[in-house]
């Protein structure tokens, strides 16, 4: 028997993947979710072999709940997605299908499953990557999870980012949280004008810095309003000169 | 099309200057001569001369320049030119006359000679002056042209590219839903179908004009409402209020129902509940207002002045509509996102 979730917010979009499923008896659903909360809860209740996923979603979008899961089921993505999207689902070997979804497209999606089902091999989606090739705008929320509780943190509440290991930790004005994500993907997804990447370790938001001391040769010291403090490289100086116009 | 009236214009004035300094100046060298008491058969002759030099003049001037501006530092180069010119004019005045005129009587020309200079340089300053003055005038003008011209073309290609946005992510949703609905639900299926296809027959044909009236755009977007709460379910919710009298306001096409349908996206995507949609319509001395109401989580976005997501469009289109930054606004009431739309009626 295999383990199924279906998260999407559209109960008819659900009923039509039901429907198709009802040919596999070996499938089971479990759980039918509205949004990515469920999609979370639901996940960590069941630890289902296979979800299928929406993208657009309230609350939490399929990516973001992805991020929140430590350990990842197989996913097909359910989405309306126009063609210059799929190309970056493809590009990262990424099960999807395309509403409105054809029954031969969904028989060949649940046997490629099978495959990877049987042979046990787990692939992990890197969100990171994908939402990196789907070109999407720049980040405006980032989801933690905090304890039990799931946290989005709008953009505008960050003061900095500084490198903790594998995680990042994101300094906001309600503290601190940890977030499993490299800071070169930060980097990339924040908004250039905003963000700086100042240091190997820390990404500052520029209207947070207060004064910038020079500590040693070609090293400097930045001051935020909040009072944290932030290390600054030479090139890390350079990259702030551009934006401020120091 | 317009150049050849702004030039016809520009050779009227130089033959009217032209001959209107000829016919002053000779009056007035004529009557200085007169008062100076040198003979008529002497001073009708100065007169004539110096009066046709100055025309001459005066026409090379105007030809010599016709598309001339100096920049700002470079007014200097048109004073000293002016004064070459009223050299030069003053030499052949001079020049024709000894050849006409005994010698004897021409002791009152030399000492003249101070006078006539400055009373020309200060001509053909007027008229130099008069001629930069029209020439920026006339770059202005086509100036003025071209920024309306391509400012028009951009308008065009705007608003069509505006139009043409027509959310395939809705289309294929629906379509998603219709083909669950063929199943167990044939009768909904179809009625689906019919509305899908009434609203996207309501997109294309508003292609054409800017402007219908509030009845039909509310019908279009009911259409559209109708097929969202398909989509989603009880979940989706709304209530349209508003007066007959209205319905025949205008409102530029296709501004009511992007404007819903972000409503929709921001409510419905943001909250797990249950989400009514409040469209209000009001007119008050030649101005619709529509409000627009949604829930939505406060502290998860960014209280950005102006507007939200996918605003910043039917702002712009408003902005080539009517000139206007501020007929669109947002406000929030609690947890109620209000977005105001402001129609003048012209």
């Amino acid at each position: 028997m295999i383990k199924t979730i279906l998260i999407d917010d559209e109960p008819l979009a659900r009923s039509m993947v039901l429907e198709y499923l009802q040919q596999f008896p070996e499938f089971q659903v479990l759980a039918e979710c509205n949004d990515g909360f469920e999609g979370v809860k639901a996940i960590q209740q069941h630890q289902p072999d296979l979800v299928f996923l929406d993208i657009q979603m309230p609350k939490l979008t399929g990516f973001e709940m992805l991020e929140l899961l430590d350990q990842q089921p197989h996913i097909i993505f359910t989405t309306a997605f126009d063609e210059f999207a799929l190309k970056a689902f493809e590009k990262n070997a990424i099960d999807y299908l395309l509403k409105p979804i054809r029954p031969d497209r969904f028989e060949k999606a649940i046997d490629k499953f099978k495959l990877s089902f049987q042979s046990q091999t787990k692939t992990k989606i890197d969100t990171d990557k994908l939402q990196e090739s789907l070109a999407e705008e720049t980040l405006e929320r980032i989801v933690v999870k905090n304890g039990a509780q799931i946290k989005i943190i709008p953009i505008h509440q960050i003061n900095y980012l500084e490198a903790y290991d594998d995680y990042v930790k994101i300094h906001t004005n309600d503290g601190m949280f940890l977030k499993n994500k490299t800071m070169s993907s930060f980097e990339k997804q924040l908004n250039p004008k905003q963000f700086v990447r100042v240091h190997r370790s820390f990404i500052v938001k520029v209207d947070q810095l207060q004064k910038i001391e020079p500590m040693e040769k070609d090293s400097y010291i930045a001051t935020l309003t909040t009072g944290g403090k932030v290390n600054i490289s030479k090139s890390g100086y350079a990259r702030l000169k551009q934006i401020i116009g120091l | 099309m317009q150049k050849p009236i702004v030039e016809q214009s520009k050779r009227s004035i130089i033959h009217a200057t032209s001959w209107i300094i000829f016919v002053l100046y000779f009056l007035i060298i004529y009557g200085l001569l007169w008062w100076s008491k040198i003979g008529r058969s002497v001073s009708i002759y100065d007169a004539l001369i110096s009066s046709l030099t100055i025309t001459a003049i005066t026409y090379i001037v105007y030809s010599s320049q016709q598309y001339y501006i100096p920049n700002k530092r470079n007014y200097w180069k048109l004073f000293s030119l002016a004064a070459i010119f009223a050299l030069i004019s003053i030499t052949i005045t001079r020049f024709i006359i000894v050849q006409f005129l005994p010698d004897e009587e021409l002791m009152y020309l030399n000492f003249s000679l101070p006078f006539r200079f400055v009373i020309n340089f200060l001509i053909i300053t007027c008229v130099m002056t008069i001629n930069v003055f029209w020439n920026i005038q006339e770059e202005l003008l086509s100036n003025k042209k071209r920024k309306d011209e391509s400012e028009k073309m951009v308008r065009d290609a705007e608003l069509y590219n505006l139009r043409q946005q027509l959310q395939p992510h809705f289309l294929f949703n629906s379509l998603n839903s219709i083909i669950a609905l063929i199943g167990n639900q044939p009768k909904e299926a179809r009625n689906m179908v019919f509305q899908l296809s009434d609203f996207l027959r309501g997109t294309m044909r508003k292609d054409d004009k800017q402007f219908s009236n509030v009845e039909e755009e509310l019908n279009h977007l009911i259409l559209y409402l109708d097929i969202e709460k398909v989509r989603f379910g009880h979940r989706l919710d709304t209530e349209i209020d508003y007066h007959e009298e209205l319905l025949k306001a205008n409102i530029p096409v296709m501004i009511l129902q992007p404007l819903v349908e972000n409503a929709i996206k921001f409510g419905l995507y943001n909250v797990t509940e249950q989400v009514t949609i409040k469209i209000s319509l009001t007119l008050d001395q030649q101005l619709l207002t529509i409000k627009i109401y949604n829930p939505f989580e406060p502290n998860q976005y960014e209280q950005k002045k102006g507007t939200g997501f996918g605003l910043s469009s039917i702002q712009r289109r408003l902005y080539l509509l009517f000139g206007r930054t501020d007929l669109l606004q947002t406000e929030t009431q609690g947890n109620i996102f209000i977005s105001i739309l402001r129609i003048p009626q012209l």
